[in-house]
């Protein structure tokens, strides 16, 4: 292969790496938006989805059946967390709610573990046939899928926001709960319904993924984390920048780790991470600023 | 916070058990279990310490474990450094990379940190099992020597037993020097409020790099240990797994008392020790103690729901261990404590103490001040009035650094200081008050104003550390409560900032305000929520500052008490100045007519 041809294939896998890492991020956004929540253990919604989609291919399930209610059991395990883990504790302060994300994680992955083990999971692609050509890059019909659906998901959550009641409260509670509740939404059901929406974002990531890799019960945190770096680069609260950043943040890594060495893929993601905090660090050094805009409005 | 006879003796019993140990289990239990609760503890210590009193929380404490482990041994065994010297070096490595990544991430606000020390840890990991030429990759390094010291080889596991619990308790003590010094009170405002922590002339970056450093190098102390102890080491204990699981411990313990770190400690590893002795027997040998996480998270989800500041408030609530706070000794002059200002008025400025420059401030589409121009002279009382949402707090703001302007220049004594931080021009002199008071209700009435006082208090981190700030406190003490005796808080000076009725806290924030000695003071509403009589007393209490010498900028609502004090009043409407002089002039003025009471009114 001509380095060209390298560079096109490395970009092209970042890409779908990036896509499911923006799902995730996606999730974390909607979350961290309506309860200012940072959650540890969205990855763990991804895990869920992969594993149940992958058992119930096996035991004979058509895949998009499958798919489907994988998505809705991890829709249904946000939901579940919000309402068990998060709600009882809601007033206290952002480390406590970090903490108690952190605890779920370590139980959602535990709970996988009894059910699943260690072993590791596997589920075809969605349509058979040989890798297509795209410039110079050899894609895999499942790398399409991933980016169609997430394609797909994108719009309809797009709509869901800009053309929906539902949606449009929920944007209302991110932006400002105390006048969402004055205007009589219920900030108690968004927060529920942003939970809902990352655990099935995070579902279809894994159900998307696994035919790519395989599904194994820890494969969250990672998955998860790396969503997360996307999400700070984009500032943590846009939606369609999130999805870029994640993108961007999936090339990067893919190019290290094919230019440099794969042993050190996650070394080069995190260190990206690092670079990226400290970049937005020195800026607002240059900036003179000590006090941001945001908490002097309190 | 004091230990009480009652903690004292509790510490020394155990102390002595402790020490005994040893020789009480000999031969029964092996004594490296208790070494490694030790070298945990220390590393718990060190998160406590910055989750529980800078407010932040690290992800990456593993990472400077295993940075202290292996230049410990890399030190040791590639360049042939005596082991008495690679303890210090991976200490300071350990707090040198903590303070590389602490100092510019502090500067963002919020919980950056423990992304920054993930990101750390994941880093640190991949490169230790890479680099193979210098840290021998996946299997490691071995035959690290013990610790020596002369002849003198320190070796086994008793030994490592003594030495780990020295480090511990001097972690303990050192702590508790530093959480109740100077700077603890600095970090504990900082944690319930940086703006009102920055306004009082603490820089929050500052310290919180401090303590994380400080976090740094208790872990790299264990690490270095470790290698020591084991002449040996690997990879997988310093992976992102044990990040977490040491703040399970520190979150199990109470990330708010120091031993609560070592209960954390303690209670965590001996449930994993029980755990993988009884699990593989409950659930067949196959059974792998990887299901002990479930157990872990369940843990620890449960105490911060149910009992969020951990095991140790309720235990000590249990044994009556309780501190007592601080006092004060004697009460300092009211007359000499308000009088110490006066040297800014044997200077007169020629263009006027604080000078505000075409300064205008944009939130979004709303012009909240559209080019303010003013000039207030020394030994001035100041009025700022005008109708909700005119910019007067807005101004206040971008006085004091809470907010920068979108530009326009602000000077004091002729010096620019529009491009400061908030801390530094508190250190210049611009104290204030809040419209909301901001109060820092962990701390006592008492602390609250010694916090007031940190810009004329010298005492530094290390200083604080070895407990050497205690004259200087006692001082302190007797000047805060100078203040309070000043604005009629005296009484209350021991109570919880938090309990205070309104008008109290209004009045502590003033004392708190006027402990900093400012040259100029701005006070944004003081009279709102107040009684009568506390207003008649604020009345009295505003007249008081400014004849000791400080400059007094007043934004009110409370008309009446404006034209009753002030010497000027300027008057805001939709940001811009609509007139301007003594209180006669302005009263009479349509263009403040209009303002208040609609155009028709003037007509």
């Amino acid at each position: 292969m001509t380095l060209t041809q390298q560079l096109a294939q490395f970009i092209a896998s970042g890409i779908v790496n990036g896509t499911i890492y923006a799902l995730l991020g996606l999730g974390l956004v909607a979350i961290h938006s309506v309860t200012r929540v940072v959650n540890v253990a969205q990855g763990e919604f991804a895990a869920l989805g992969a594993l149940l989609a992958s058992t119930l291919v096996a035991r004979g399930m058509p895949l998009s059946l499958a798919a489907g209610v994988a998505v809705v059991a991890a829709a249904a395990a946000g939901g579940g967390v919000y309402r068990t883990g998060i709600r009882p504790a809601r007033d206290a302060g952002p480390l406590t709610l970090l903490i108690i994300t952190i605890a779920l994680h370590l139980a959602l992955k535990g709970l996988l573990l009894l059910v699943w083990g260690t072993n590791p999971y596997g589920l075809r692609p969605f349509t058979a046939g040989p890798p297509l050509r795209i410039l110079s890059a050899v894609v895999t019909r499942q790398s399409l899928w991933v980016v169609g659906v997430t394609a797909v998901a994108l719009v309809v959550l797009y709509l869901f926001f800009t053309h929906t009641i539902l949606g449009k409260s929920l944007r209302a509670c991110a932006v400002n709960p105390t006048a969402a509740r004055l205007m009589g939404i219920r900030v108690e059901r968004m927060s529920t319904l942003a939970w809902l929406i990352a655990g099935a974002l995070g579902g279809l990531a894994g159900v998307l993924i696994t035919p790519l890799t395989l599904a194994t019960y820890d494969m969250g945190l990672i998955l998860g984390l790396k969503g997360f770096v996307g999400v700070v680069m984009a500032g943590m609260s846009s939606y369609p920048w999130t999805v870029g950043a994640c993108i961007l943040f999936g090339v990067v890594e893919s190019l290290g780790a094919g230019l440099i060495s794969s042993n050190y893929r996650d070394g080069i993601a995190f260190g990206v991470l690092v670079a990226a905090l400290l970049w937005r660090a020195l800026s607002v050094l240059r900036g003179g600023l000590i006090v941001s805009e945001e908490t002097a409005q309190e | 916070m004091i230990p009480t006879r009652r903690a004292r003796l509790a510490a020394t019993i155990a102390v002595v058990v402790l020490a005994i140990l040893p020789y009480a289990v000999a031969g029964r239990i092996s004594l490296s279990i208790f070494v490694f609760i030790g070298l945990f503890s220390l590393i718990v210590i060190g998160l406590s310490l910055l989750a529980g009193h800078a407010g932040q929380v690290s992800l990456g404490q593993a990472a400077f474990y295993g940075l202290g482990a292996y230049i410990a041994a890399i030190s040791t065994l590639r360049i042939g450094i005596p082991p008495w010297l690679a303890l210090p070096l991976a200490v300071s490595g350990a707090a040198g990379v903590a303070y590389l990544l602490g100092a510019p991430i502090f500067v963002l606000r919020g919980h950056f940190l423990v992304l920054g020390t993930l990101g750390l840890n994941v880093v640190m990991d991949v490169l230790v099992r890479n680099v193979q030429s210098l840290t021998g990759g996946p299997t490691g390094l071995t035959g690290i020597p013990p610790l020596s010291i002369g002849s003198l080889m320190i070796a086994g596991d008793r030994a490592y037993y003594y030495l780990t619990w020295t480090f511990v308790f001097a972690a303990l003590w050192l702590g508790r020097n530093l959480v109740s010094s100077r700077v603890g009170r600095a970090l504990a405002a900082v944690r319930s409020s940086e703006v009102a922590a920055a306004t009082v002339g603490i820089n929050p970056a500052f310290y919180k790099s401090r303590v994380f450093a400080a976090s740094a190098a208790l872990a790299g102390l264990a690490g270095a240990l470790y290698v020591h102890y084991l002449s040996f080491v690997s990879p997988s204990p310093f992976a992102f797994n044990f990040s977490i699981d040491l703040l399970v411990m520190s979150v199990l313990g109470g990330i708010y008392q120091l031993p609560g770190a070592v209960a954390g400690t303690a209670i965590l590893t001996v449930l994993r020790e029980a755990l993988r002795t009884i699990m593989p027997r409950v659930l067949g040998s196959g059974a792998s103690a990887e299901y002990e996480i479930v157990l872990f998270g369940v843990l620890l989800a449960v105490v911060i729901i149910f009992s969020p500041a951990g095991v140790w408030p309720p235990l000590i609530k249990v044994l009556r261990l309780e501190s007592a706070r601080p006092r004060w000794a004697q009460v300092a002059p009211v007359a000499g404590v308000l009088a110490k200002s006066s040297s800014s008025l044997a200077r007169p400025e020629p263009t006027g103490l604080l000078r505000v420059e075409g300064l205008r401030k944009q939130f979004g589409g709303l012009l909240a001040v559209d080019d303010l121009s003013f000039h207030v002279q020394a030994g001035e009382i100041y009025g700022i009035i005008g109708p909700n949402g005119a910019g007067k707090t807005t101004a206040f703001n971008l006085i004091s650094g809470v907010l920068r302007p979108t530009r326009g220049t602000v000077y004091l004594r002729g010096r620019k200081i529009s491009d400061l931080p908030a801390y530094r021009r508190a250190a210049l002199g611009v104290g204030r008050t809040f419209q909301t008071p901001n109060v820092f209700p962990d701390l006592t009435v008492l602390e609250n104003v010694m916090v007031g006082l940190h810009r004329l208090t010298t005492t530094s981190f290390t200083r604080a550390m070895l407990g050497l700030g205690r004259r200087e406190d006692t001082q302190a003490a007797a000047q805060a409560a100078g203040y309070l005796a000043a604005v009629g808080l005296l009484d209350h000076a021991g109570l919880p900032a938090g309990a205070l009725p309104f008008g109290g806290l209004r009045l502590l924030e003033l004392a708190r305000a006027l402990a900093m000695h400012p040259i100029v003071l701005l006070l944004d509403e003081p009279a709102s929520g107040l009684t009568g009589a506390e207003r008649a007393e604020l009345v009295r209490l505003i007249r008081r500052i400014r004849d000791t010498g400080t400059t007094v900028l007043l934004v009110e609502h409370d008309v009446g008490l404006v034209m009753e004090v002030a010497d000027r009043v300027l008057v805001l409407n939709y940001g811009r100045r609509i007139a301007e002089g003594t209180p006669r002039v302005v009263r009479n003025d349509p263009r403040v007519i209009a303002a208040y009471l609609g155009e028709e009114a003037v007509s």
